[in-house]
């Protein structure tokens, strides 16, 4: 008897743990204004068009593309298509559209908006910096209302993941009747619209027929409007969402140094994700001495990519090579079985010696002005590099004079942070091929750019990955570039902000589904 | 008189135009371009930067680039913004009132506590009390701006929450809000020119009490705080008003790194923006701009010295 009341104590407790613990799960709570400090100016809102990360921040919440990426697990996820299909040659592309998806004047998206984007983005009037993404599009074909058929002019295995970000995010034909000037007005699909772009600030308000509705039926997004505030200052920002003025921050300015005196505040959250970024030392091949394999080997092997790893990121980044570490179904190798990774700074001077040359090897090194990390990273390869044999002259820069000079290939090397993508192609061929068309190293292998050229030819995903091991090490090898590392994404949100998930990605689109607690 | 405010107005001109063309010129002349920093990091097609050039107009030479933007300053038009594509008179008159309130606040705030240290400091008998100040000037002169911002920032507004941080209600909208909100970037912004006003001051008063009149006045038994306010502050302040004059320069200059730490969208901030990516005409119309308040400002203190010293008099 005594057992039996024993159990049913038991139960009952566990019973009311149970309803207690889901009476705790918090429901999304509509209404309110999630504000968003960042600290890049907002200069042009036109998807096509607009390059710098700030636009793009309030872009993912106004415009969308075909599919879009899971931010947890980055896996491709259907969008404003809800299916498609790939011909066997893996020229042909067929996406089905979304019936329910309206533009935010209420007009309806068909496939004839979506020939009309790929258009516009290859139409050379829009000078549109994502023509050369699309460059193997051959013909779209509007098969019936919802059904379009993309033609490429040869298999471009990392297409669909192309079509993921809003600078191909879908607008209507017309755009620019509709629109009048895009750089300051948007017509898109997306969560939220543009209510005011002032200076300092952009709000958005939310689109009532947004067609996306959370695993509950209800019509997402949850908030009421979304405000991007603007404050340049690294140490002003921290201090806008400690007291409460922001609600997140997040971007360029929000690194380990920021979060790091964030941690212990109570009403404070503190993100954190692998980034598909990484930083890079480039390195001009066209330039003497380094058009030298072997002097180009030896600053890979003067470097200290550990350390730098401690003293910039604060322990927080991860040494790799050309794949990023979170991409694991593309198996990144890891550091130290790449080539010319561990230190060794007596093979570099050896490596110098074979080259014909004497130390101190004079070498100037450009850090890219708008990274704070970069000029750090500058000061310790200075130091890393000096008992190999090079003597390193840091040369300082405003951003413009650094563009121009990067554009120009007038460096002997620099200290850059490049975004990275989720197909290796699009994360790789531009800057490594030799026709690459950000390979400012002006860098050329015939082994690294056969391979490049196999890998983004067939759709086999195993051959792509023992094609990609191959160019690790050959990149590794031939170092047509120097990849440091690739350091934590951070975020800091208030503990009201709910449901917000820093991506690998940087997508700000996670916003759709987050909401404020009262 | 309104022939000497008249001739100073029509000064302004060539002063502009001088201004105008040693800008343009400058920024021809350093590295970068609009068009480079417009396409960024994405591709390196040199037909696609040669289109962004034309289309920006950069493929002309520089002389007549400069010509069709004459042409439209003429014209009353200041031209649109090579990044962002808006009239830059829209975004003149968006950021403006910012400045203006953020300079006149601070001016203001400078007085208020640059000329009672000044004057205590000149006229306190005590070598303790006017050594404290003088150390404390040369601190107020001595600290950067930005450390200043970010110190009151973390302390006024994080930890004792007394002031909002980043709130610039309009003034005619919440004239309680606006003043809060503005005062720690208007104080910011006063301390460096505080300091100075009250060296100034100090020194004015060091020199006027040894006057013979300030000895009469004192015989005459006429308490020391008369004596210092009829006959002495009067005198002390015209260096000082010369002073505020050059200051309003620093002001408009100094309010760029206080707008950028308390993140005001001011002219100041729309400038430095404006350089860093290579936007000529905003960059022209900025200078233009502040070139032309500097002066007039200068006009108001010289017409000031003639409501302080009745001996002078322009003809």
């Amino acid at each position: 008897m005594k057992r039996f009341r024993f159990v049913g104590l038991g139960l009952a407790v566990l019973l009311f743990a149970m309803t207690a613990a889901q009476a705790q799960a918090p429901a999304p709570q509509r209404g309110g204004t999630i504000r968003v400090g960042i600290t890049q100016e907002i200069l042009n809102l036109d998807p096509h068009v607009a390059t710098a990360f700030s636009s793009f921040q309030v872009l993912d919440l106004v415009y969308e593309s075909l599919l879009r990426l899971n931010p947890r697990t980055l896996q491709l996820e259907p969008n404003l298509a809800q299916s498609w299909s790939v011909s066997p040659n893996g020229l042909e592309y067929t996406f089905t559209l979304r019936r329910d998806v309206t533009f935010h004047d209420g007009s309806a998206l068909d496939a004839s908006d979506v020939k009309a984007t790929i258009d516009r983005i290859l139409d050379p009037a829009t000078r549109s910096p994502q023509a050369s993404f699309l460059a193997p599009v051959g013909e779209v074909t509007i098969v019936n209302p919802f059904v379009v058929k993309v033609t490429l002019k040869q298999p471009t295995p990392s297409f669909l993941a192309l079509l993921t970000t809003p600078s191909r995010g879908i607008v209507p034909a017309n755009f620019a009747d509709k629109v009048g000037d895009p750089r300051v007005k948007t017509l898109g699909t997306g969560p939220y619209m543009l209510a005011e772009f002032g200076p300092g600030s952009v709000r958005l308000t939310r689109y009532e027929r947004y067609w996306r509705k959370d695993a509950a039926g209800t019509r997402l997004p949850y908030a009421d409007a979304v405000i991007y505030r603007v404050i340049p200052d690294a140490a002003t920002l921290r201090a806008a969402v400690r007291s409460g003025e922001v609600d997140l921050i997040i971007g360029f300015g929000v690194d380990i140094t920021a979060a790091r005196p964030l941690a212990g505040v109570s009403d404070l959250r503190i993100m954190s994700v692998p980034d598909l970024s990484y930083s890079l030392v480039g390195i001009n091949a066209s330039k003497v001495p380094f058009t030298d394999v072997r002097v180009r080997q030896a600053l890979s092997l003067a470097t200290d990519r550990d350390q730098i790893v401690q003293v910039v990121y604060g322990g927080r980044g991860t040494v790799a090579g050309a794949i990023p570490p979170t991409l694991e179904e593309w198996r990144p190798l890891p550091a130290r079985t790449l080539p010319n990774y561990r230190r060794d700074v007596a093979r570099a001077r050896q490596l110098l010696l074979q080259a014909g040359l004497t130390p101190p090897v004079a070498v100037k090194m450009l850090p890219i002005p708008t990274v704070p990390d970069a000029v750090q990273m500058a000061q310790v390869l200075k130091e890393q590099w000096t008992p190999a044999g090079f003597n390193v002259e840091i040369e300082q820069v405003d951003f413009a004079t650094f563009l121009s000079r990067w554009r120009g290939s007038q460096f002997d090397t620099f200290v850059s942070l490049n975004g990275g993508a989720v197909d290796p192609d699009l994360h790789l061929y531009r800057h490594i091929h030799s026709t690459g068309s950000t390979n400012v190293f002006k860098f050329k292998d015939a082994t690294v750019d056969q391979l490049l050229d196999q890998a983004r030819a067939t759709a086999d995903q195993s051959r792509r990955v023992q094609l990609y091991t191959q160019l690790q090490r050959a990149i590794a090898e031939q170092v047509p570039f120097l990849f440091v590392a690739y350091a934590d994404l951070f975020a800091v949100a208030r503990t009201q902000l709910n449901g917000f998930v820093l991506s690998s990605t940087r997508s700000m689109t996670p916003l759709a589904e987050s909401w404020l607690s009262r | 008189m309104q022939r000497y405010v008249a001739q100073r107005l029509v000064l302004l001109i060539p002063v502009l135009l001088v201004i105008s063309v040693l800008v343009f010129s400058l920024m021809h002349l350093i590295p970068g371009d609009p068009a480079q920093v417009i396409l960024g990091f994405e591709n390196t097609d040199p037909e696609q930067l040669a289109a962004v050039r034309r289309d920006l107009g950069l493929d002309r030479p520089v002389y007549v680039q400069y010509g069709r933007w004459l042409g439209r300053i003429v014209g009353g038009e200041f031209g649109t913004s090579v990044r962002t594509g808006r009239p830059i008179g829209a975004l003149l008159r968006e950021a403006l009132p910012f400045t203006i309130e953020l300079a006149i606040y601070a001016v203001l705030l400078a007085m208020l506590i640059g000329i009672p240290v000044g004057t205590l400091a000149g006229t306190t008998r005590s070598r303790a009390a006017d050594g404290a100040m003088q150390t404390l000037t040369l601190l107020g002169l001595s600290l950067p701006t930005f450390w200043v911002g970010a110190m009151f920032i973390l302390l006024f507004s994080v930890h004792l929450r007394w002031f909002p941080v980043l709130t610039y209600p309009a003034l005619a909208a919440a004239p309680l809000a606006n003043l809060r909100g503005f005062f720690l970037p208007a104080l910011t912004l006063a301390v460096p020119n505080a300091a100075a006003i009250a060296r100034m001051v100090r020194a004015s008063m060091v020199a006027v009490r040894r006057e013979e009149y300030v000895k009469v006045a004192r015989a005459k038994g006429l308490s020391e705080v008369v004596v210092v306010r009829r006959h002495m502050l009067k005198n002390a302040l015209i260096p000082v008003v010369t002073l505020i004059g050059i200051v309003a320069g620093y002001l408009l200059g100094g309010a760029i790194v206080v707008e950028q730490v308390f993140a005001i969208p001011g002219v100041g901030r729309m400038g430095l923006q404006a350089i860093v990516q290579r936007d000529y005409p905003v960059l022209q119309a900025v200078v233009l701009t502040v070139t032309a308040l500097f002066v007039l400002v200068n006009l108001v203190v010289d017409l000031t010295y003639v409501l302080l010293d009745p001996r002078i008099r322009y003809a």
